[in-house]
């Protein structure tokens, strides 16, 4: 008798430790939020390469150095991407300067043009220089437009990640990112994502992005930046692969320098 | 002649038949690999253009003319906060015609990088403006509209000047141009039946040129204000008298004023832009048909992306002409036909001339393969121009283009007066 009760005793502590458990553990808003603001890096300068591979297998290739800097929100961004090859696209810059209290401003320098040209930033959906990235792939959208749903936890690269369903908050914001619906497997441990799967507006799944080789630029608040990421289009079988070649964390630019007079410098 | 052009032009694409095989996964040749290296960390960069136009842009070159291009641009860095460009292009624009080669600087100048201004001295092209193609405050910087290239943009060249960039704030930039030496855009003058002279503004301080503009961009909003004075690119035709055979003409270049703005805006998923021009010249009475009169010339239009990668421009545009008077009521003949010339240069064919422009875009396979048509249609008087064109990136360093320009309308019209130019055009190029 007293076995069974020390049982039930023991039964009940593991049941509510359990409960407690689970109920510490993020809610996929959370997770999505915390998402969101691991890779807000104070500042940081890359050089990467963009492989573009189509389904034949034949590749193309893009090389770029971006300059990132945070506004003083802690939210918004200013990035500015400057293309160095292949021949007809050397010289070509794209400034963007978030703002998340309305529409970010997005600006374009063709040489040829010899001028910037402001974009429409609501075209989240268009290709980023012809790779399978979108605008909206490259900045991440805010939380709130998206409903999270917690799926499940699973394993990925050995890793533990939750696993979270995002679904447009409207029509809107379906039709401008061109997505019905993501799911992002974010790390348990820094929540940054190591695979997102994006589905067309008709629900068809269109791209699985992976995420690897994650690096720590920022010791408190902790923030990771992936050296590695592929795009795959499964509708077209065309993929993009995006290597960070070299990335210098904490070169501080000036505000000066996310303006069109450094986009427009070849 | 032209089937033999069209074979010369195909034996040049077999050429790209080695482009087409080229690829990044295809490995280049050691030497090959060097030399790529070493221009990149040079800053050379260039392309290799092999260019088919059925119609010629001048009475004297023909038709189906088979041309080659080399354009080669370096920006050297010559110090810490100075930099500069050279750009030149060495063409012959009708090898199967026995046509001469021209070279040409397009751009060569430094640039002196301050902490809040950046000056620039030399040859260099300024392009102002935010309109699409159709930019009435673009006066600064001249063009060659007979450049057998298909590109608009091959048609700018520069001129020697300095200009001073002074930031006042990230935002808001405060530009000064001034230029000794003027330089006119190159256009076709219809030179059959006539003599020509052409005379230019003599290179004096008196004669430079300034620009002023107050620029402002972000938060939602770009715009500029601008002023310049100047000369006019574009030619003014005067009848200086006949000899026995032909009436002899002046081509000169006259003094204007021009106060201008645009601005650029979006509205969720649409790009509002629009810039405007008020255009004083020398003939403030109006009453001078060897100068154009001062004038009004604005356009508004909007732009939005469909699907992923279909961007259309619709544009508005309209000039109204101070003090017209129709060519028509001039009684004599050939200053009647001279002043007729002139409004078709200047747009001045009509008092109020509305208009609208139209550019639609798309990209395919990952930007490998591009296709566009702008097209212009001159409302008042229902002249046209279509310009149809296609891209095809083979790889990285090797693309073809094929298109045409179409126009349309009565032989007194803008466009309908360049109906012999009607044609299709090709090009192979190697992007190094």
């Amino acid at each position: 008798m007293k076995g069974l009760v020390r049982t039930a005793v023991l039964l009940g502590v593991s049941t509510l430790v359990a409960l407690d458990t689970y109920s510490a553990e993020p809610n996929a808003r959370d997770i999505m939020e915390k998402n969101f603001f691991v890779s807000k890096v104070k500042s940081l300068k890359t050089d990467s390469t963009m492989v573009l591979i189509n389904d034949k297998g034949q590749q193309r290739e893009r090389k770029n150095t971006t300059l990132l800097k945070l506004q003083a929100n802690g939210i918004d961004s200013k990035l500015l991407v400057k293309f160095s090859t292949p021949a007809d696209i050397k010289g070509t810059g794209f400034l963007q300067v978030e703002h998340s209290d309305g529409e970010d401003d997005l600006w374009i320098y063709l040489p040829a043009l010899k001028k910037s040209r402001r974009l429409v930033a609501n075209n989240k959906k268009d290709s980023f220089v012809g790779t399978d990235f979108s605008y909206g792939d490259i900045s991440l959208p805010k939380v709130d437009q998206y409903q999270h749903k917690r799926q499940r936890n699973e394993q990925i690269d050995g890793q533990d990640c939750y696993v979270i369903e995002s679904i447009p908050i409207n029509e809107t914001v379906k039709t401008n990112s061109g997505y019905s619906k993501k799911i992002t497997w974010a790390r348990t441990d820094n929540f940054l994502e190591t695979k997102v799967e994006y589905y067309d507006v008709s629900g068809r799944l269109l791209k699985t992005q992976r995420i690897t080789q994650h690096r720590q630029v920022e010791p408190q608040p902790a923030r990771w930046v992936a050296l590695h990421r592929e795009m795959t289009n499964h509708q077209t079988g065309h993929q993009t692969v995006l290597n960070f070649d070299k990335i210098e964390p904490g070169v501080a630019a000036p505000d000066e320098v996310f303006t069109t007079r450094y986009v427009e410098r070849e | 002649m032209r089937l033999r052009a069209a074979i010369s032009f195909a034996a040049l694409m077999g050429v790209s038949g080695a482009g087409q095989a080229d690829d990044s996964r295809v490995p280049e040749s050691p030497a090959f690999e060097g030399v790529q290296a070493f221009l990149q960390t040079r800053r050379v960069s260039g392309a290799l253009r092999a260019d088919y136009f059925h119609a010629a842009k001048r009475p004297d070159q023909g038709s189906d003319l088979l041309g080659v291009t080399a354009q080669i641009k370096t920006l050297p860095e010559l110090g810490e906060r100075i930099d500069g460009k050279l750009e030149a292009r060495i063409t012959n624009p009708a090898l199967n015609r026995d046509g001469a080669s021209q070279s040409r600087l397009l751009e060569g100048f430094v640039t002196l990088h301050l902490a809040q201004a950046d000056l620039r001295i030399g040859k260099q092209i300024v392009a102002w403006g935010r309109a699409d193609g159709i930019n009435p405050t673009d006066n600064l910087t001249p063009r060659d509209y007979t450049v057998l290239l298909p590109f608009e943009d091959d048609q700018r060249f520069g001129t020697t000047a300095i200009k001073l960039d002074t930031y006042l704030s990230p935002q808001h930039t405060l530009t000064v141009f001034i230029s000794p030496f003027f330089k006119p855009a190159m256009i076709s003058l219809p030179t059959a039946g006539r003599t020509l002279r052409e005379t230019t503004p003599a290179r004096t301080l008196a004669n430079s040129e300034l620009g002023l503009k107050l620029d402002k961009i972000g938060e939602g909003l770009d715009g500029s204000i601008s002023y310049f004075h100047g000369f006019s690119l574009l030619p003014d035709l005067r009848l200086l008298g006949s000899n026995p055979v032909e009436p002899i003409l002046e081509s000169h270049y006259d003094r204007i004023n021009v106060l201008g703005a645009d601005f650029a805006r979006n509205f969720g998923r649409f790009a509002v832009r629009g810039e405007a021009a008020y255009v004083d010249t020398r003939d403030t009475a109006g009453d001078d048909p060897g100068i154009k009169n001062p004038y009004l010339f604005w356009i508004i239009g909007i732009d939005r992306t469909f699907f992923e990668e279909m961007n259309v421009n619709v544009q508005f545009f309209q000039r109204r002409v101070r003090r017209y008077h129709a060519p028509e009521g001039i009684a004599d003949l050939q200053a009647r036909a001279v002043a007729l010339l002139n409004a078709l240069i200047d747009g001045q064919r009509d008092r109020i001339s509305n208009g609208i422009s139209f550019r639609v875009s798309n990209k395919w396979f990952n930007n490998t393969l591009e296709a566009e048509v702008f097209a212009v249609l001159n409302l008042t008087r229902r002249d046209r121009f279509i310009r149809p064109l296609l891209t095809y990136a083979f790889t990285d360093h090797w693309k073809g283009t094929v298109g045409a320009e179409v126009y349309g309308g009565a032989a007194d019209t803008q466009f309908g007066s360049l109906k012999p130019r009607r044609g299709v055009f090709a090009e192979l190029r190697y992007g190094f």
